[in-house]
């Protein structure tokens, strides 16, 4: 009688768990066929240039690598577990200070908005790995004996890998770690990024 | 199984990569050559060697003909004289200096395909009884000239044999300019310099051209700098931060933060045509103006370095070059525009109107022998652009009419000219 | 045994998060798989990002629309057939494929394809025209993971010949080796929206001859690095 009892009590706490479990929590996988959705992610964090490259040596410089980098996606998740989207924002690749030989002082700042088509595979529930291709609208600040801004559209890439944690069905907050790279920007720009995600449309 | 797969996977992303490819010169260090018994050679010994030789020796590497030709380049007081070779198998060349030692002659220096970008080095022996002995005293070049010697691949020692025969003169029947692009040659062919830089005009001399073709626009405060695109982007410049139009910035700005992809500044117009005029041996500039604003301030260099060259006593032909319409407009504001060196990309007609020079048409709109005659018969020269493969150059010096060919690949151009009967 | 029955359903549920799905019914267009069925159909686009060696400032990838069918012959045999087309020139490729399982989650495939090109350009009023053939040799090795996904990677040689090209009635001489040079290509086929599957792959060509830089006339004897990126939707 005793055995019996303490079977149907594990029973019913595994029972109760697939039942928390299973009550809908937002998921980047179907939890059924033929489930659509459209998914909006919000994200802001920081972002560290992995090199001096692009700061011309000659010039005795003074980089600054860090930077933000604020991003929206808007993505389509299909009944499987590749989806596909766009991602656009605003970035600081890099800022540079610097001073010529006659001791003039100029700054140099290296401004993106990224706009990619990306595709995403849900390797779990949380995890999310992306992988993207598009330009990036790139701009210089220049302040040196005048003042320039120019702007210039650079084809470029990206990859990323994120982990969800659910708030609830439709709402989840997500870490990013995101690698954004644009071809005339000599390297590219690692950021990390805390993210609000919203299923903000199902059927 | 699953380990082979990623580890393949891997792999493939590491081969995926574009491979940056370079062709540095090689080392030109040659003990004989560099010894103090080894006297430099006058600029008029290395012109008695020019001619057509016959390669007996080396003829899988280079071809079978090998037309030479004397340049010099002036940096300061200094005169540095040159001899090229220009090889058939793949748009190759040879430059070599050449010195004097006891009574026969050296020359040193490398080769280099400039298809792709395999270089080596050469050391060229005259003897005194192989005819050196003859060249130093005044001849000129015969059949007993013999330039014995031996080249290598890279930097490894020179030890594969050539052998070269003289043969006949350079040809020169008829006029012809070897124009070379870009002052000389383009970056992505890995010349010793950046293209459209005061560096590749002082080499041009030796890649065989007569002439140069040159990019010109206009900075921010209006100064006419040499630079083909229109952005500041990754092929011509070494990355800085600065990006978009060079029309953005001013030739300060450009002077302190840009740097050609070999290092180089961005050359004014003036530096280039300085440098032409005072430190090179070509005769021919064709200013390529790409933007209508910067006619005006052209046309007032050019007069003033056609007049400088006039003074001096030195040939030296500048032409603006209008690739269509909205510069042509601009053109024909300037007063007496008829009396402008010029030079008409696209309209015959319009080349007939502004009393051009030279009619240029694009290489890829065929022969147009009838077209290029009836220019010729108002008194222009015409010339075709730009022209790169061999069998294409060949066909228009046999078959077309032209005055003149642009090409990347003056080297080749000036084999196909020289060595013709 | 009744705590046998009820702990079944339990099992059940926590299996099926790691079910092996077979490879039949799974749509694949890349895969080396001997096919089951008739005709799988693809359509999407191939981008090619230019080198800078040979488009200079413009800097851009260039698409074009990728039609790619497969038709079963008889046993492991299959044609593959595709057509890259931009309008002004297109490529259309036709070849015969081997494919065999090698283990229960491994395959592979070899294959021939012979392409032929052919391009209408107006070059300031004069009609430039061009056409040339292409053989690819190919081996691809295939990985099927869990949930339907499919790992290709695949290595080809490229052969260029008989490239013809005029501007107006001139014949003007392209230059080209004949063995051009290789591409290695890594894709990923897997569902997508219902019954539909998706391709998405990268290619990086090393060759001194692309099709469709034909109007160029480039000089280069060198393998440039061509980039691609692949897409495909399979019906």
């Amino acid at each position: 009688m005793q055995d019996n009892k303490k079977f149907f009590l594990v029973s019913l706490l595994l029972l109760c768990l697939f039942q928390v479990y299973g009550q809908e929590q937002f998921s980047s996988q179907p939890t059924k066929r033929s489930q659509y959705s459209w998914v909006a992610t919000f994200s802001g964090g920081a972002g560290y240039y992995v090199s001096n490259k692009g700061t011309p040596a000659l010039l005795s410089r003074k980089i600054s690598n860090l930077s933000h980098v604020t991003t929206f996606r808007l993505m389509w998740f299909p009944d499987h577990l590749l989806h596909v989207g766009l991602e656009t924002g605003h970035l600081t690749f890099y800022t540079y200070s610097f001073r010529d030989s006659v001791n003039t002082e100029g700054v140099v700042k290296l401004k993106a908005i990224p706009v990619l088509i990306e595709w995403s595979m849900a390797v779990t529930k949380r995890l999310n790995l992306f992988a993207g291709s598009g330009v990036y609208f790139l701009t210089t600040n220049l302040d040196y004996r005048g003042k320039a801004t120019s702007n210039k559209l650079s084809i470029g890439w990206m990859a990323a890998g994120s982990y969800i944690v659910p708030l609830s069905a439709n709402l989840g907050l997500g870490t990013e770690l995101k690698w954004m790279n644009a071809s005339e920007a000599s390297n590219g720009i690692l950021s990390l990024q805390a993210q609000l995600v919203w299923k903000f449309l199902n059927w | 199984m699953k380990q082979a797969i990623l580890k393949a996977t891997v792999a493939l992303a590491l081969l995926s990569c574009k491979r940056d490819l370079e062709a540095p010169v090689p080392s030109l260090a040659w003990e004989e050559f560099t010894s103090a018994a080894a006297v430099r050679l006058p600029g008029s010994t290395l012109q008695r060697i020019e001619g057509v030789y016959t390669l007996e020796q080396g003829t899988e590497d280079f071809g079978t003909l090998a037309p030479a030709k004397w340049s010099y380049t002036v940096n300061g007081t200094d005169t540095l004289y040159q001899l090229s070779f220009f090889l058939e198998k793949q748009s190759a060349y040879i430059i070599c200096e050449g010195r004097r030692l006891d009574s026969s002659i050296l020359l040193n220096g490398y080769w280099r395909r400039m298809v792709n970008t395999e270089t080596g080095r050469i050391r060229l022996t005259i003897a005194k009884e192989a005819g050196a002995g003859s060249l130093l005293n005044g001849a000129t070049a015969s059949t007993s000239v013999v330039i014995a010697g031996v080249y290598g691949f890279g930097e490894t020692v020179p030890d594969i044999p050539i052998r070269l025969r003289y043969s006949q003169p350079l040809f020169n029947a008829t006029p012809f300019q070897i124009l070379a692009h870009r002052c000389g040659g383009r970056t992505a062919d890995l010349l010793p310099a950046s293209e459209n830089s005061v560096e590749m005009t002082k080499l041009a001399a030796r890649f065989g051209a007569t002439g140069i073709e040159t990019d010109v626009q206009l900075t921010k405060d209006g100064v006419p700098v040499v630079y083909h695109d229109a952005t500041l982007n990754e092929r011509l410049i070494q990355k800085n931060g600065l990006v978009g139009p060079v029309k953005n910035y001013t030739y300060a700005q450009l002077y302190a933060l840009v740097r050609l992809t070999n290092g180089e500044h961005i050359p004014t117009l003036r530096e280039i045509l300085t440098t032409v005029l005072y430190n090179t041996p070509l005769q021919f500039v064709w200013l390529d103006s790409k933007y209508p604003e910067s006619i005006a301030i052209e046309r007032q260099i050019q007069a003033e370095f056609m007049q400088k060259a006039a003074a001096m006593g030195r040939q030296l032909e500048i032409v603006i070059g209008i690739p269509g319409e909205e510069v042509m407009t601009a053109f024909k504001q300037l007063p007496n525009y008829q009396s402008v060196p010029s030079l008409v990309e696209y309209s015959p007609e319009e080349a007939s109107a502004v009393h051009a020079r030279v009619w240029a048409p694009d290489w890829t709109l065929g022969l147009q022998n009838e077209a290029v005659a009836a220019q010729q018969a108002q008194g222009r020269r015409v010339f075709t652009w730009t022209v790169d493969i061999p069998e294409n150059v060949q066909r228009y010096m046999r078959e077309g009419r032209f005055n003149g060919i642009l090409s990347n690949f003056p080297s080749m151009t000036a084999y196909y000219y020289y060595a013709r009967q | 045994m009744k705590r046998l029955l009820f702990c079944l359903p339990l099992l059940f549920c926590l299996h099926s998060f790691a079910q092996d799905i077979p490879i039949e019914g799974q749509k694949r267009i890349f895969f080396p798989y001997p096919m089951e069925k008739g005709w799988q159909t693809s359509v999407g686009f191939i981008a090619t990002t230019l080198p800078l060696d040979i488009t200079e400032e413009a800097h851009f990838r260039v698409p074009a629309a990728d039609i790619h069918l497969l038709r079963k012959l008889a046993g492991k045999f299959y044609t593959d057939i595709r057509f890259n087309v931009q309008g002004v020139q297109n490529l259309a490729t036709l070849g015969p494929r081997w494919a065999t399982p090698l283990s229960k989650r491994m395959s592979m495939s070899i294959g021939n394809d012979v392409g032929f090109w052919f391009g209408r350009i107006n070059v300031g009023g004069i009609k430039t025209r061009g056409h040339g053939f292409q053989n690819y040799p190919n081996l691809s090795v295939g990985y099927r993971f869990n949930k339907r996904i499919l790992l290709t990677v695949r290595g080809e040689a490229i052969m260029n010949f008989g490239v013809q090209t005029e501007a107006g009635s001139t014949p003007v001489k392209s230059q080209y080796r004949f063995l051009s040079g290789s591409a290695y290509s890594v894709i990923l086929e897997q569902p997508f929206a219902g019954k539909k599957s998706m391709t998405l792959g990268f290619r990086a060509m090393y060759t001194d001859y692309f099709w469709q830089t034909w109007t160029l006339f480039e000089n280069y004897d060198r393998n440039l690095f061509f980039p691609q990126f692949i897409v495909g939707l399979i019906l």
